[in-house]
């Protein structure tokens, strides 16, 4: 079954964080869980996707975003070349009609007081399909009959109690038919069916994909199933697809490790079958509390020094393996509260220990270990860090001109949006975006003369998606482009006007942290790579405290103003309202031992040839 | 040798309009140290015959008719099939050989009671030929109480519980000795059963304590080797339920089984609600129980694969019946039963070659009015007439391979099988 080519659905940078109720701890920090954490794929037409993965993986999740049940909290989703967020109302509906859902519980999913005709016929009213009552129930015997309820007109008259699952469960694939969608999303559609129904209702999907060309997502926590129906299946962990090609590479010839270990742990119907095992550790994090660098590195079997290892890491070895709190250890007495903090792990000196003592037993075992374990070999620098002092920056309101706001408005739309490359879904629609004076000029491509009915034109896809995208700017905080709503429209463009606007000194010390860590922290090329720890944006200033002590401390201060400086002249308007930094006392334990690691991003997923698609630093894409 | 035997055990239901044939007619032997799997689609009756095993049937529960035995030596076994076979249709005869057995035993018990006192001393006046008589009577009253407990089904768990309608005794004291000392059970849906204000450590120690006098110190000390033995760090013993995870909670629950050190364990779907690697882990810590413990385990399931990971010997029911018994090599390779083979064809695998699975047309029946003859007959492709009229009896194939239809023999080369 060769996938056609043409692209339905698209998922790119699919994002969603769903935010815990703080509960009485209102102050604390909103937690998150990320429900979905960077997503992509495509559909193409014709083709059955199966999503696989455990327990709150995020596959419905998933799900929901494609039908737009749930709004996303980054990236978007794709129909038919059309962000789904950025729909009008006319539009919607036209999305809504083409897009249908076939839930998990039959029971739940069909009103348990509307007959099977009713049930079938409301869509048809809603998106007003078929002219008479007759012809409408023409189309509902049809989609019964087509979802294999024969004879339909023996069930139309009945209630969902007077069905068995499996039919109540055709019943619903009828529904979702019967108003002839272009894309199904079908979440756990045989997981509540008996085994001996089961069969049926999957081949039932399959021949119907045959005959319709529908494309599906297929979602399913059971891969013999997922195996069964799709042409190409992607694994879900912890909200990230890390492997995703086509089914039998998947089953037979499984990359990550952690399909590896799923897979072989799926049980087979056949007692002689022997199957290696691989064992992987622990259990699932919570997805509030998402590792850094491959979110799958604390479980896998396969880790190695470039999987982005964290403070956490070295602190649960410190106190599971080399059980430094325990009487007789010798750091008993030097070590106080260990706390990490990102890829840094801070280690408290006790009062009366010795920082040095504590420094010289990390890096006598780091050169002990780094042949051994990968996480010793990742480390960085291990350094003293001065606990009672901080590195202040503070930052003022400044007023920044059309222009600028303008500038910034380009810049986060190629950022985020790649509408220059080819295969994205806004490629051809949005040509070109940049600015002329206080105005920002998206250039958009040729109207299509002949389009289809009820579609957008370019120019008005390219203006709701502004629109959307300087309110998404907004909410996320950016409020200087509060003034930069106004679009127009001319031939062949569309225009946002900026006007000038008031950039607060906490937005100033956001964007300021953002340079310190861009530049310094994270630019292997700096002094102070990896040499502090989180910078801190507050109301109107940064704290940034150092790993190290002595000079480092003054070179960062004149370091930082050379930086700002040069930031300014190039034009960036928040460089020019952060103040030279001063170094603070505050209070704190005297001295702390603070052990970096490498920092690593997650592993995007890349086509490792053949679109096989891995998410593991242990696969490279093929050289060219 | 048996651990179990279940003998035509049938369990209905009382419902407002009618009888629900939960179980009808089910028959099954587990060895020491064997594990059985027990398939079947939903409502097919496997709770039920596990629950009327544990005699923890609903008050809507009625046991129609059936025998479990439990721990019967083999001599009695055989000394009661044999019986059966002499008084089948004759149930006076039988009354009357129990009569006569009776009569002779409390004889020979009163001789002997002459002869010796209560200690169990011979009496100082007993003479050498009474003496003599003694041993050849104590021989005698050995073998009348081993044929009497054949003929009265002395190991038959039902008979002592069992009140007139065929309702269980909840209260019964014998069963309640039994019921968690020697038989357990991890219930379907156990995941949530621990009481989710008390310690989970706590709540084996107290299950513990409550059929043995231990001290707390030794009943905690087993309660961690317990939580060793499923791998959870003895270390947790101390968290409540919801700081376990969903698999986390299902292993202490196998702890909570293991506590008395049961001989026959019953799981009731173990594994139904976790995830793959989860529940990979679970049954590895089952076919651990088996090999260390050696006790005799039934599983109960819906997943053939799951059956084929743990089982040596599988049972699959239908509607209240078993279609087909035998060891998993024989039910998954040989397969005699269109069910059966139905059962196999409509699960997808990931190993081998993707083929189109085959479904059973139809749906399971209602159990108040079940079709007659054989179960399956209405979505049963090879079915003849008599299929609805005859109920089928079980053709051995091979020692232990047992088939519920007619046409076992002639249908078994032409079944779709494993790989077939
Ligand atoms: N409305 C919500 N509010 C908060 N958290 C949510 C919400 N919906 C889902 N989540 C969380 O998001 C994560 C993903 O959930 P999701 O239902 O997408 O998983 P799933 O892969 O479908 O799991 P399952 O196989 O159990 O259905 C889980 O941690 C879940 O608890
Ligand atoms: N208390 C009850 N009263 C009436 N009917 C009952 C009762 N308990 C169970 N039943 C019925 O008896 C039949 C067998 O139920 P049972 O729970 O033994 O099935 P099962 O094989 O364990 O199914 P599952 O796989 O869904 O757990 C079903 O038809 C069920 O509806
Ligand atoms: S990048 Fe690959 S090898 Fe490294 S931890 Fe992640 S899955 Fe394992
Ligand atoms: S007895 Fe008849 S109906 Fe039943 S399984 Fe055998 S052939 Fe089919
Ligand atoms: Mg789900
Ligand atoms: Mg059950």
């Amino acid at each position: 079954m060769p996938a056609g080519s043409d692209v339905v659905i698209k998922v790119t940078n699919l994002k969603k964080y769903f935010e815990l109720a703080g509960g009485f701890l209102s102050f604390a920090e909103p937690v998150y869980v990320k429900a979905v954490d960077d997503v992509n794929f495509e559909i193409h037409e014709g083709e059955i996707l199966g999503l696989v993965g455990e327990s709150g993986c995020g596959k419905t999740t998933t799900g929901r975003l494609l039908t737009r049940l749930e709004t996303p909290t980054g990236g978007s989703v794709f129909f038919l070349g059309r962000d789904i967020a950025l729909l009008e109302p006319d539009n919607l509906k036209v999305f809504r009609r083409n897009i249908q859902m076939v839930f998990q519980d039959p029971y739940e999913s069909l009103n348990p007081r509307t007959t099977v005709l009713q049930t079938i016929i409301e869509p048809l009213i809603n998106h007003h399909i078929g002219k008479t009552y007759e012809e409408r129930i023409e189309l509902a015997v049809k989609a019964l009959d087509d979802a294999g309820l024969a004879p339909a007109r023996e069930y139309l008259n009945r209630f969902p109690h007077e069905l068995s699952g499996g039919q109540r469960q055709r019943v619903s694939i009828a529904r979702a038919l019967v108003i002839n969608p272009r894309v199904i999303v079908a979440d756990e559609p045989v997981s509540m069916l008996d085994v001996s129904i089961r069969a049926g209702v999957l081949n039932l999907m399959l021949d119907l994909r045959d005959k319709y060309n529908i494309p599906y997502l297929f979602i399913t926590h059971d891969i013999a199933v997922a195996r069964y129906v799709s042409d190409r299946l992607g694994v879900m962990y912890l909200g990230r697809v890390v492997e995703l090609a086509e089914t039998d590479k998947v089953i037979f010839e499984p990359k990550h490790p952690y399909t590896r270990a799923l897979l072989s742990a799926v049980p087979v119907p056949d007692p002689e079958h022997k199957h290696g095992r691989i064992q992987i550790k622990g259990e699932i994090p919570s997805a509030t509390n998402v590792p850094l660098g491959c979110r799958f590195r604390p479980r896998c079997p396969f880790s190695f020094s470039e999987c982005g290892w964290e403070g956490k890491d070295l602190a649960a070895w410190l106190l599971e393996e080399e059980k430094v709190i325990a009487p007789e250890h010798p750091m008993k007495a030097h070590m106080d509260e260990i706390e990490p903090n990102g890829f840094s792990l801070i280690i408290k000196v006790k009062e009366g220990g010795s920082a040095k003592t504590v420094l010289s037993f990390i890096e006598s075992k780091v050169s002990e270990l780094e042949d051994k374990t990968p996480m010793f070999q990742a480390v960085h620098a291990v350094n003293l860090v001065e606990g009672s002092r901080e590195l202040v920056l503070r930052t003022k309101s400044i007023q920044v001109p059309g222009e600028y706001v303008a500038k910034e408005l380009v810049e986060k739309l190629t950022a985020s949006v790649e509408f220059r490359s080819k295969g994205h879904p806004l490629f051809g629609t949005i040509m070109d975006a940049r600015v002329s004076g206080p105005t920002v000029v998206v250039l958009v491509g040729e109207e299509n003369l002949d389009r289809a009915e009820g579609e957008a034109t370019k120019t008005e896809t390219t203006v709701g998606f502004l629109q959307d995208f300087v309110k998404g700017l907004v909410r996320g905080g950016y409020s200087e482009f509060k003034g930069a709503g106004k679009t127009m429209v001319g031939p062949g463009r569309v225009t946002v006007t900026c006007s000038q606007a008031k950039l607060t000194p906490a937005r100033v010390a956001q964007e300021a942290a953002e340079i310190i860590l861009k530049e310094m922290q994270m630019n292997p090329k700096s002094a102070f790579y990896n040499l502090m720890l989180m910078p801190k944006a507050e109301k109107s200033s940064v704290k940034i405290r150092l790993c190290s002590g002595g000079k480092k401390w003054e070179e960062f201060a004149g370091e930082a103003k050379g930086l700002f400086a040069r930031m300014a002249t190039e034009g960036n308007m928040a460089a020019k309202a952060v103040e030279p930094a001063e170094i603070k006392e505050i209070k704190g334990p005297k001295e702390s031992v603070v052990v970096s690691f490498v920092q690593t991003v997650e592993p995007p997923l890349i086509d490792v040839g053949g679109g096989h698609m891995v998410a593991c630093y242990l696969f490279k894409a093929p050289a060219k | 040798m048996a651990l179990i035997e279940v003998q035509d055990l049938k369990v209905h239901f009382k419902i407002q309009n009618g009888w629900v044939k939960a179980v009808d007619g089910v028959s099954f032997m587990i060895d020491a140290g064997e594990t059985m799997g027990l398939v079947g689609e939903s409502g097919c009756g496997k709770t039920t015959a596990a629950y009327a095993i544990t005699q923890l049937l609903p008050p809507n529960g009625f046991v129609k008719s059936g025998f479990i035995f439990f721990k019967e030596p083999p001599r009695t076994r055989l000394l009661r099939l044999e019986y059966d076979q002499m008084f089948k249709g004759n149930p006076k005869g039988r009354e009357r050989e129990i009569a006569t057995m009776r009569a002779r035993l409390t004889k020979l018990l009163e001789e002997k009671r002459d002869i010796k006192d209560k200690t169990g001393q011979v009496k100082s006046k007993g003479t050498p030929e009474q003496i003599e008589r003694l041993d050849a009577s104590s021989a005698e009253v050995t073998e009348l109480t081993e044929r009497l407990r054949a003929l009265t089904y002395f190991y038959d768990l039902l008979a002592k519980s069992k009140l007139k309608d065929g309702r269980l005794d909840d209260f019964n004291e014998e069963i309640r000795k039994i019921r968690w000392k020697e038989i357990s059970m991890i219930f379907q849906g156990a995941m949530n059963a621990f009481n989710p204000v008390f310690r989970v450590g706590d709540q084996i120690i107290e299950a513990i304590q409550l059929h043995e006098d231990v001290d707390d110190d030794k009943a905690t000390e087993r309660a961690k080797a317990l939580f060793n033995f499923v791998g959870i760090p003895e270390d947790r013993i101390t968290n409540y339920p919801h700081e376990f995870s969903g698999g986390m909670k299902q292993r202490a629950m196998i702890a909570l089984a293991l506590a008395l050190s049961p001989k026959f364990i019953i799981a009731d779907e173990p594994t139904t609600a976790l995830d793959v690697i989860t529940q990979d882990r679970i049954l590895f810590e089952i076919r651990k129980l088996q090999e260390q413990l050696k006790m005799a385990m039934m599983i109960i399931t819906h997943d053939v694969s799951v059956v084929a990971e743990v089982s040596d010997k599988i049972a699959v029911m239908y509607a209240g019946r078993i279609m087909e018994i035998g060891k998993t090599v024989q039910v998954f390779k040989n397969t005699a039963h269109p069910y059966t083979s139905g059962l196999l064809g409509s699960f997808p695998s990931i190993e081998g070659e993707r083929r189109r699975l085959i479904s059973i047309p139809g749906f399971p029946p209602d159990l108040v009015n079940p079709p007659p003859g054989c179960p399956f007959h209405p979505r049963c492709g090879y079915a003849k007439p008599d299929c609805s009229k005859v109920v089928p009896k079980g053709i051995e194939l091979e020692p232990g391979h047992i088939s519920y239809c007619h046409y076992a023999k002639e249908l078994q080369p032409n079944l779709r099988r494993l790989g077939g």
